[in-house]
């Protein structure tokens, strides 16, 4: 159940993608993103719908595995669909009362939910093929030229670093005790809400008491290996850029110029 | 109650990149009353074997039988099943959240759903037969030192008056003294109260005193399965799993190879009633 979440999770694979600059998929991934808004027709969806085929083709990582990141925003995907169906004016093709199915309906509740489903495997690819640690060391790079205004980069992105590398130990760590506790006769399937939400103080409070005492721990070797924040840190293996990188922001810059070309030109078509 | 597992596979994140065969075709019966050492490196799929013992693990394939039924039966009660077989795992800090000592081992029997009085009576029973004294009981879990915790954590579980009692790890992290402690006293429950226990461990030295029975485990399946005394013999091929018989069965083999009559012993006590037979009896010689 709680191993299902993809969403900054990383799969190990030997693929092109995993093996970009972190830079280059932040800089894809929050272009991608963006690119998802700005359409509104069909040849957008088709040709970002290439895109992602594509960049999934390459990374290497089994489908099924991408898809898992989806069963969590279900719920919100069946909130757009049902409202964005029943509540949209426009041409009626079936009406029950204050219900109403219109042509214009349909078409938001596919495009809708068609861009919920690319935002989610467009940033889960990311955290797919990207360690945490890649991940955060792009940013501090990338950012690093806001240290002239003195945002503490390195701060956020090694508390990022060691935000994201506790999720998974914390998940272990709340399978572990909801089985300790379950092994002493707690149930957290059945009962009342208020039931259920006092089955979970077991749970809760070991999970905080390691929690505090892990951050403890880690504050500790941390001061013993003489850690004191970013100033005058050099890294064992500097970001630099290659080739492939390079082929990599081409690759985006073409999807970028094809998607606002061919969806401008098919409006202007329609128009 | 007897414990079946037949044929019993588990594979973890089937499916993904991660998976791993964690246990291959195991076939055992557990009868009741024995003490069992489970034995084996890390990773050998020993956890994951007494996880499918409560059902706390469903087996990929295979099936497990309670005292004649088929644990993965709909109409078998999975909660029923935890409390008749108690499994404590290796760090009570997984387990202790509540204010004082006796608050948290009457969660178990609360959970049970038993009259007050009743959860009082084995609350102080469990945590009595633990060893924890009386001025504890209102301290809090969190305050005590890492072999009182274990204790509590024990007493958590033996408040349910468990047919079965699991122990995974029950000594790791304890000093030599409180590690000794924690076993005589399981094995004096174990006596007294006619239950099966099964103990985990890496230890060879640990279980072999205690046990009537090992089961070694390598990758995921049984390897060997007897009395320590048979196991040990295999002390070859156990060293090649990275484990270990006791010292004194390798002064032994020593002994023999330098032509004493030394038979197999498993614990200091046999090898010295062995050797000082043999003193005893200086024709052999």
């Amino acid at each position: 159940m709680i191993r299902d979440i993809t969403i900054g999770q990383y799969y190990p694979a030997d693929s092109v993608l995993h093996r970009l600059d972190p830079r280059v998929k932040l800089v894809g991934t929050l272009t991608f993103l963006i690119s998802l808004f700005l359409f509104n027709n069909l040849i957008g969806y088709v040709i970002a719908g290439v895109f992602l085929a594509v960049t999934i083709k390459l990374s290497r990582v089994p489908f099924s595995f991408i898809v898992r990141g989806l069963k969590t925003i279900i719920m919100l995907m069946l909130f757009t669909v049902v409202f964005n169906l029943f509540l949209t004016e426009g041409r009626i093709l079936w009406q029950w009362k204050f219900l109403k199915i219109t042509v214009e309906g349909i078409q938001t509740a596919v495009f809708m939910s068609l861009r919920l489903t690319f935002l989610i495997i467009g940033s889960s690819l990311m955290t797919l093929t990207t360690t945490p640690n890649q991940l955060t060391d792009g940013l501090e790079t990338g950012l690093a030229p806001l240290k002239k205004i003195h945002v503490p980069v390195h701060e956020i992105s090694m508390m990022m670093s060691i935000a994201l590398r506790f999720i998974p130990i914390l998940l272990e760590e709340t399978d572990k005790i909801m089985k300790a506790q379950q092994a002493r006769g707690a149930d957290f399937e059945e009962g009342k809400l208020v039931e259920r939400v006092k089955a979970l103080v077991p749970v809760l409070v070991p999970l905080f008491v390691s929690a505090f005492r892990r951050a403890n721990d880690l504050a500790m070797a941390m001061e013993a290996r003489c850690y004191r924040g970013g100033t005058g840190r050099t890294r064992m293996k500097p970001l630099k850029y290659t080739r492939q990188d390079g082929m990599a922001y081409l690759g985006l810059v073409v999807y970028v110029v094809t998607l606002v070309g061919l969806t401008r030109l098919w409006e202007m078509l329609l128009v | 109650m007897p414990i079946v597992m037949d044929h019993v596979n588990y594979i973890y994140s089937a499916g993904t990149a991660y998976e791993k065969h964690a246990l291959k075709d195991i076939n055992l019966t557990i009868p009741d009353g024995q003490f069992i050492g489970l034995i084996g490196h890390t990773g050998s799929g020993k956890s994951t074997l007494i996880q499918h013992l409560n059902g706390l693990i469903k087996a990929s394939s295979g099936s497990i039988y309670f005292n004649g039924r088929d644990i993965y039966d709909e109409d078998f009660s999975m909660k029923n099943l935890r409390t008749r077989v108690g499994l404590v795992f290796q760090y009570p800090e997984h387990q202790l959240f509540e204010t004082t000592v006796v608050k948290d081992v009457e969660f178990g029997p609360k959970n049970m759903k038993l009259p007050k009085l009743e959860v009082n009576l084995r609350t102080f029973e469990a945590i009595k037969m633990v060893g924890i004294s009386e001025e504890l009981y209102d301290a809090s879990p969190f305050e005590l030192s890492g072999g009182q915790k274990r204790r509590v954590a024990i007493a958590g579980v033996l408040a349910m008056k468990p047919e079965v009692l699991i122990l995974d790890e029950p000594t790791a992290g304890l000093d030599p003294m409180g590690r000794d402690e924690i076993l005589d006293q399981i094995a004096k429950i174990q006596k007294e109260q006619k239950i099966t226990v099964i103990l985990v461990s890496h230890s060879m030295e640990d279980v072999a005193k205690y046990v009537d029975r090992l089961i070694v485990m390598d990758h995921g399946s049984v390897q060997f399965d007897g009395t320590p005394k048979e196991v040990f013999s295999h002390y070859k091929e156990l060293e090649n799993m990275g484990l270990a018989a006791p010292q004194v069965t390798y002064v032994m083999q020593e002994l023999r190879k330098k032509g004493f009559p030394a038979g197999e012993a498993t614990t200091v006590e046999e090898a010295k009633k062995e050797i000082l037979g043999w003193i005893g009896d200086k024709r052999k010689i």
